[in-house]
C-alpha cells in the first residue's frame, strides 16, 4: 500500500460523507456551502492523483464560482427546502442501487487502479507525452527531410537540437541518440509503444512538436492535439453566458442597475481590496501565460481574473464595476475570446494549412509557431472565461430580490 | 497570403466553424432586423457548403473524406470524417436550419422581446453549429463536447417560450436535468471504451474493439454498450425515455419547435448509428448483443402508445410532438433490423420526417402567430381562412400516414421490405401499418375541424399567415412531395449509406 | 495494486454518482436537483482521473525541460483524461449556471421552486382553462399523471 492510495482512501471517505450531507441537509444555504467544501476536498483528491490542472480548475470553478452562483441564486429563491414527509425515497433508492450495481459490474474487467499495462497508458498516449505526434517517421519515403532541410529549424530555445533526423525510414536508432533519450524524456512507456505513423499529406512537424517550449503535457494536449475540443469548450462557456443574458437580463428600459448594498463604508475592506486587486490580476495573467510550463492556463487564469472584478463589485458596488466594465462591453468581450481562438485556427487555414495547424504561424520554426498559437488561444480562453463569469455574476446579482 | 487557401479541401471544417464564428458575431448585429438577416446569411452559406460537401463525397473514390484538425495524425488528434451518411444528415440539418431561419423572422418578432434578438439568434446559430459538429466528427469525445453545445443552446431556446406560457420554463429545466443525465451516461460510456481501447478516434476504437480477445464477454465493454444505449435513447427521445420531449416541443417558441423537431432528435439518431455501427460494429451490436430486440420492441411500443396518445391530443403542437416520438420509432425500428433495406429506410426517413414535421410545426406556428393559440377549437373553419397553411398541414399529415406520392411512402416502403426480409421481424411491418392508421386518425381530427366545422370567435376574422411564413413552410412540404414522387436522389444516398454502415467501418 | 483496493476508486465513483442520481430523483426542490446533478457529474470526473493514475507516477510535466540538471526517468501519469475532465468541468459549471437561471425564472413565474407544487399549479391552470372551455384537453391530464409519477 503506497501513500497515494492511503491518502486517497481517507479523502474519498470524507468526500462521500460530504456528498450525503449535501443531499440530506435541510437548509439550502448549508447545502451550497457544503458544495464548496466538497469541491475543495475534490481538489485535494485531484492533487493526490497528480492532476494539477484539474485540481486548479476544480478549486477555482467548483470551490469558487459555483458556490458564489449558488449563494447568489439562494438570495432570490429562499434558503429553506420545504420539509418532505418521508425522508427516504424507496423507488429512487432501488433505481440507483440497480444502476450502481450495473456500473460496478462493468468495473470488474477494468485494468487495476494504477496498472501501467492498461491500454490507455501504452496506446496512443505515449507519443502525446513525448510530444512526437506530428513527427512523421513511418512509411518509406515520408521520413526524408524536405528539400533544403535545415537542422537549425529544430533548435530548441536552450540552443540544443532535438534531432538528428535519419535518412533511412527504418532507422529508429535516432531515438536512442536523441535528446529525448539522453535527457530521460524517452520514458519506458514511450519507447515500448513508439510505432511508426504517417499519412499522405502530413508535413513534417519537428521531432519534438513544440521545440521543448511546452513541458506541461496537459497543456500540449489541451491546446494543440485536442485544441479543437478546447475551442468548443470555450464556446460552451460563451453559450452559458449569453443564455443567462437571454433568460435573466431585464428589459433595457428598466436599466441595468438596481440599488444594491455595497460594503464601501468599511475602510479596511476598501483598502485591502484596492491593494489586492492588482495582485489578483497579475496572478491571473501569470496563470494564463504560464500554462505551457506548469499547471494553469486559460480557464484557471480566466476565473482568477473574474474574481478580481467580482471582488470589486462586492466591495464598491456594481455601479462602480459598471463604470469599469459596462455590460455592453463585457457582452462583446465574451465573444472576442471565442473569436481569438477560432480566428487563430482560421488564420492557420488561410495560410494554407489545416484549421488550427499552429505551425503555419511560423513556417521557419514550426515548433515555435505551435507554441505561439497555443499562447494566443490560451488568452482567448482566458478572456472569454473571465468575461462570462463576470456576466453570470452580474445577471444573478441584477435580479430583483423576491 | 490568401492564395494558399482553398475552400473545397477545407469544407468539412468550414461547415462547423462558419456558424461558430457567425454565431458569435451575431451579438453585435444590433436590435432590428440585423440579427435575423445575419442568421439567414450564415445558415444559407452553411447550406451551400453542405451541398458542395455532398458533391465531394459522391465524387470521392473511397466515398469518404477525412480532415485532420491541426494536421495532427487522426489517431492522436481530432478527425472530421464525412461519408454518404453524415453528408446526407449534414445536408438535412443545414437545409432545414436555413429554411427555419427564414421562417423565424415573423414568429420570433412576436414571441421574443425585441431587445434580445441578437442574443436569441446567436444561440440559434450555435445550436445549428453544435448539431452539425456532432454529425461531422469522427472523434468520440468531440461528440460529447458538441452535444453539450447543442443541448445548452436548446435548453435556452426552449425556455424562451416563457413569455407565452410559463410551462416553457419547467419543460426546459426538466429537459436540462434528463438531458444532462443522458449526456453523462454517454460520457461514462466513452470513458469505459477509452479505458479498454486507449483511443478516442471512432475508427481506431472499432479496430481495437475488434482485436480485443472476447470483447463480447468483457464486462466493461458490455456496460459501456448498455449505458451508451440508454444515454443515446434519452437524447433521441426513444420511447420510453421520451418524457422530456412533448412538453418541450409544445411550449417552445414556434420557430424553435420547428427547428428542434426537424434536427435535434435526428442528430441523436445519427449518434446511435455511429456508436452502434461504426464503433461497436454490426456483429457486436446486433448479433452478439440483443440490441435489435431491445430497440425494435421499444420502437414498436413507442409507435403504438404515442400514436394513441397523439389521437387524444387537442393542442396541435402537442399532437405533433407525440407524433414525432412515434416517427422516431420508425427510424429506430428500421435500423434495428440491421439489413440494407431497413437501414436505408431508416436513413431516408430521417430526411423525410425532418421536412414533413418541420413543415407541419411551421403550419402550427403560423396558426399560433395569427390566433395566439393552436388547439383544435382554434383550427375550426381555418380551411377557408388560412387555406395555404392548412393545406400544408394536411399535405404533411398525408406524409406521416405514408400516402403514395409523399415522402413518407418511400420510407415505409423500405421499412416494410426490410422487416419482411429479416427473420422473425414481420411484426415490425404490422406495427408500421397500424401506426399509419393511427396517423390517419390524428390527421383526420385536424382535417375535420379545419374543413367541416364552422369557425368561432377570433378564428372567423383571421387571414392567411404572412408570406415569409407560408413560403418556408411550403419549401419543406414541397420537398416532401417532390422526394415522394422522385426518390432517386434520397433513395440512392440512403442505400449507399446503409451499405457502408453494414459493411463495417465507413 | 491488487485485490479489492485495486478498484476501490472505481467503486467510490459509482457511490458518488449514485448519491447524486438519488438526489436528482428523490428531491423535489429544484436547487437540490441542480446540486445533485453536479455531484453526479463529479462522480464521472473521479472515474476519469482514477483511470489516469500510473503506479509510482507523477504529474505529467516534464521537469527535465525546466531544469536540465534534474533527471527523472518516469513514469508519468496519463494526461489525456485530465484534459477531457477539464472540458467536462467547464461544461458542468455552464449547465449549472443555465439551470440556476431557469430556477430563478421559475421562482418568478410560479412563486415556488418545489417540483410537486409547480406540478399542482400546472394542473390547476389546466382545469381553469378546461372550465373556461378554451382547451378540451382530457388526454393531457392522463399524460401528466404519468409524467408526475415518473418524476415524483
Amino acid at each position: 500500500m503506497n501513500a497515494v492510495v492511503l491518502i486517497d482512501t481517507l479523502l474519498l471517505l470524507l468526500v462521500t460523507a460530504t456528498a450525503v450531507a449535501i443531499i440530506e441537509v435541510r437548509s439550502l444555504y448549508a447545502s451550497a456551502i457544503l458544495t464548496g467544501i466538497y469541491s475543495l476536498l475534490m481538489a485535494l483528491v485531484w492533487v493526490n492523483m497528480h492532476s494539477m490542472d484539474v485540481s486548479f480548475t476544480e478549486a477555482a470553478v467548483g470551490g469558487g464560482i459555483s458556490t458564489i452562483l449558488l449563494i447568489g441564486t439562494l438570495v432570490h429563491v429562499g434558503r429553506e427546502e420545504k420539509p418532505i414527509k418521508k425522508r427516504l425515497h424507496v423507488p429512487a433508492l432501488i433505481f440507483t442501487a440497480l444502476t450502481g450495481a450495473a456500473l460496478i459490474y462493468g468495473t470488474l474487467d477494468m485494468p487495476r487502479f494504477g496498472d501501467p499495462a492498461a491500454p490507455i497508458h501504452h496506446y496512443r498516449v505515449p507519443e502525446m507525452m513525448a510530444q512526437t505526434v506530428g513527427f512523421v517517421n513511418g512509411t518509406p519515403g515520408k521520413q526524408k527531410p524536405p528539400e533544403g532541410f535545415d537542422l537549425d529549424r529544430y533548435r530548441r530555445f536552450d540552443g540544443r537540437v532535438t534531432g538528428p533526423i535519419p535518412d533511412d525510414p527504418k532507422d529508429t536508432a535516432w531515438r536512442e541518440k536523441s535528446i529525448l533519450q539522453t535527457e530521460g524524456l524517452m520514458v519506458p512507456q514511450v519507447r515500448a509503444a513508439h510505432e511508426p505513423h504517417a499519412e499522405e499529406g502530413h508535413h513534417l512537424h519537428p521531432p519534438d512538436d513544440f521545440n521543448g517550449h511546452v513541458p506541461n503535457s496537459v497543456t500540449s494536449l489541451l491546446a494543440a492535439y485536442r485544441g479543437y475540443d478546447t475551442m468548443f469548450e470555450t464556446t460552451v462557456i460563451f453559450t452559458a453566458g449569453i443564455s443567462l443574458i437571454l433568460l435573466l437580463r431585464r428589459p433595457r428600459r428598466e436599466g441595468y442597475l438596481q440599488p444594491g448594498a455595497a460594503l464601501s463604508d468599511q475602510v479596511i475592506l476598501r483598502v485591502v481590496t484596492k491593494l489586492s486587486i492588482p495582485f489578483i490580476l497579475i496572478f491571473g495573467f501569470y496563470v494564463i501565460t504560464h500554462g505551457e510550463l506548469g499547471p494553469g492556463g486559460g480557464f484557471q487564469g480566466g476565473v482568477v481574473l473574474a474574481t478580481a472584478f467580482i471582488l470589486y463589485a462586492l466591495i464598491f458596488g456594481r455601479a462602480a464595476l459598471y463604470r469599469v466594465v459596462p455590460p455592453p462591453v463585457s457582452d462583446i468581450l465574451t465573444g472576442v475570446g471565442v473569436l481569438i481562438y477560432s480566428g487563430t485556427g482560421a488564420a492557420c487555414m488561410l495560410l494554407g494549412g489545416k484549421f488550427l495547424d499552429y505551425s503555419m504561424l511560423n513556417p521557419a520554426v514550426p515548433g515555435d509557431g505551435e507554441s505561439l498559437g497555443m499562447t494566443l488561444v490560451e488568452y482567448g480562453v482566458g478572456l472569454t472565461v473571465s468575461m462570462v463569469m463576470l456576466t453570470i455574476f452580474n445577471q444573478l446579482a441584477e435580479e430583483r430580490s423576491t | 497570403m490568401l492564395d494558399a487557401f482553398e475552400i473545397v479541401p477545407n469544407l468539412p471544417v468550414l461547415v462547423v466553424t462558419v456558424p461558430l464564428i457567425g454565431g458569435v458575431l451575431t451579438i453585435v448585429m444590433g436590435r432590428g432586423k440585423g440579427p435575423w438577416a445575419w442568421a439567414t446569411l450564415i445558415t444559407g452559406l452553411v447550406f451551400y457548403f453542405t451541398v458542395l460537401l455532398m458533391q465531394q463525397v459522391l465524387a470521392a473514390k473511397t466515398g469518404t473524406i477525412s480532415y485532420e484538425l491541426g494536421n495532427w495524425p487522426r489517431q492522436w488528434g481530432i478527425e472530421y470524417r464525412v461519408d454518404a451518411l453524415n453528408a446526407f444528415i449534414l445536408l438535412t440539418v443545414a437545409g432545414v436550419g436555413f429554411v427555419t431561419t427564414l421562417y423565424a423572422q415573423k414568429s420570433v418578432e412576436k414571441e421574443i422581446p425585441q431587445d434580445r434578438h441578437n442574443f436569441f439568434y446567436a444561440v440559434w446559430i450555435l445550436a445549428i453549429c453544435g448539431l452539425l459538429g456532432i454529425t461531422v466528427t469522427g472523434d468520440a469525445f468531440n461528440v460529447y463536447v458538441l452535444l453539450e453545445i447543442s443541448s445548452l443552446t436548446v435548453y435556452a431556446l426552449i425556455a424562451m417560450g416563457k413569455d407565452m406560457n410559463r410551462q416553457a420554463l419547467t419543460a426546459s429545466l426538466r429537459y436540462l436535468i434528463l438531458g444532462s443525465v443522458g449526456a453523462s451516461f454517454i460520457l461514462l460510456g466513452i470513458g469505459y471504451l477509452m479505458m479498454v481501447t486507449g483511443t478516442l478516434n471512432m475508427e481506431d476504437m472499432h479496430d481495437r474493439l475488434a482485436a480485443l480477445p472476447d470483447a463480447v464477454h468483457n464486462r466493461t465493454v458490455l456496460v459501456a454498450f448498455a449505458f451508451l444505449l440508454v444515454g443515446l435513447g434519452m437524447k433521441m427521445a426513444l420511447f420510453p425515455l421520451h418524457m422530456w420531449l412533448p412538453k418541450a416541443y409544445t411550449y417552445a417558441p414556434s420557430a424553435v419547435s420547428a427547428l428542434l423537431s426537424a434536427t435535434a432528435t435526428k442528430v441523436g439518431i445519427y449518434m446511435a448509428f455511429r456508436f452502434l455501427f461504426t464503433i461497436f460494429g454490426v456483429g457486436f451490436s446486433f448479433v452478439a448483443m440483443p440490441a435489435n430486440v431491445v430497440l425494435s420492441v421499444a420502437a414498436c411500443t413507442g409507435i403504438l402508445v404515442t400514436g394513441v396518445t397523439a389521437v387524444r391530443q387537442t393542442n396541435l403542437k402537442r399532437m405533433l410532438a407525440y407524433s414525432s416520438v412515434g416517427q422516431l420509432g420508425y427510424i429506430v425500428a428500421g435500423f434495428s433490423l440491421a439489413n440494407v433495406n431497413g437501414v436505408a429506410g431508416s436513413v431516408v426517413h430521417i430526411f423525410n420526417h425532418a421536412v414533413m414535421k418541420g413543415g407541419m410545426f411551421m403550419a402550427a406556428g403560423a396558426i399560433m402567430y395569427r390566433l395566439g393559440r393552436c388547439d383544435l377549437r382554434a383550427v375550426r373553419g381555418l380551411g377557408k381562412r388560412m387555406p395555404l397553411t392548412m393545406a400544408a398541414f394536411v399535405a404533411g399529415g398525408l406524409g406521416l400516414v405514408g400516402f403514395p406520392l409523399t415522402a413518407g411512402f418511400i420510407s415505409k416502403w423500405y421499412l416494410v421490405q426490410g422487416a419482411l426480409e429479416a427473420p422473425h421481424m414481420w411484426p415490425v411491418a404490422a406495427v408500421v401499418l397500424v401506426g399509419s392508421l393511427l396517423a390517419v386518425a390524428y390527421t383526420w381530427r385536424v382535417v375535420e375541424a379545419a374543413y367541416f366545422q364552422e369557425p368561432e370567435g377570433d378564428s372567423a376574422l383571421v387571414t392567411e399567415a404572412p408570406l415569409s411564413m407560408v413560403l418556408p413552410m411550403w419549401i419543406l412540404i414541397g420537398a416532401s412531395v417532390y422526394f415522394g414522387v422522385s426518390a432517386t436522389f434520397t433513395g440512392d444516398i440512403s442505400m449507399r449509406a446503409a451499405k457502408s454502415l453494414l459493411g463495417g467501418a465507413p | 495494486m491488487t485485490g479489492a483496493l485495486g478498484i476501490y476508486n472505481y467503486w467510490i465513483y459509482v457511490l458518488l454518482m449514485m448519491i447524486g442520481l438519488y438526489g436528482v430523483i428523490a428531491k423535489p426542490n429544484l436547487i437540490k436537483q441542480a446540486i445533485a446533478l453536479g455531484l453526479f457529474q463529479t462522480g464521472i470526473f473521479l472515474y476519469y482521473i482514477s483511470m489516469a493514475v500510473v503506479d509510482g507516477g507523477t504529474a505529467p510535466v516534464w521537469t527535465t525541460i525546466l531544469d536540465g540538471a534534474q533527471k527523472y526517468e518516469g513514469p508519468y501519469d496519463n494526461p489525456l483524461p485530465h484534459v477531457l475532465i477539464l472540458t467536462a468541468i467547464v461544461v458542468s459549471v455552464s449547465v449549472l449556471a443555465v439551470a440556476l437561471a431557469l430556477i430563478i425564472n421559475i421562482k418568478r413565474a410560479y412563486g415556488t421552486i418545489e417540483y410537486d407544487e409547480i406540478e399542482a399549479m400546472d394542473q390547476a391552470d389546466k382545469r381553469a382553462d378546461y372550465q373556461r372551455g378554451q382547451v378540451t384537453d382530457a388526454a393531457d391530464d392522463v399524460e401528466h399523471r404519468q409524467e408526475g409519477h415518473h418524476h415524483a
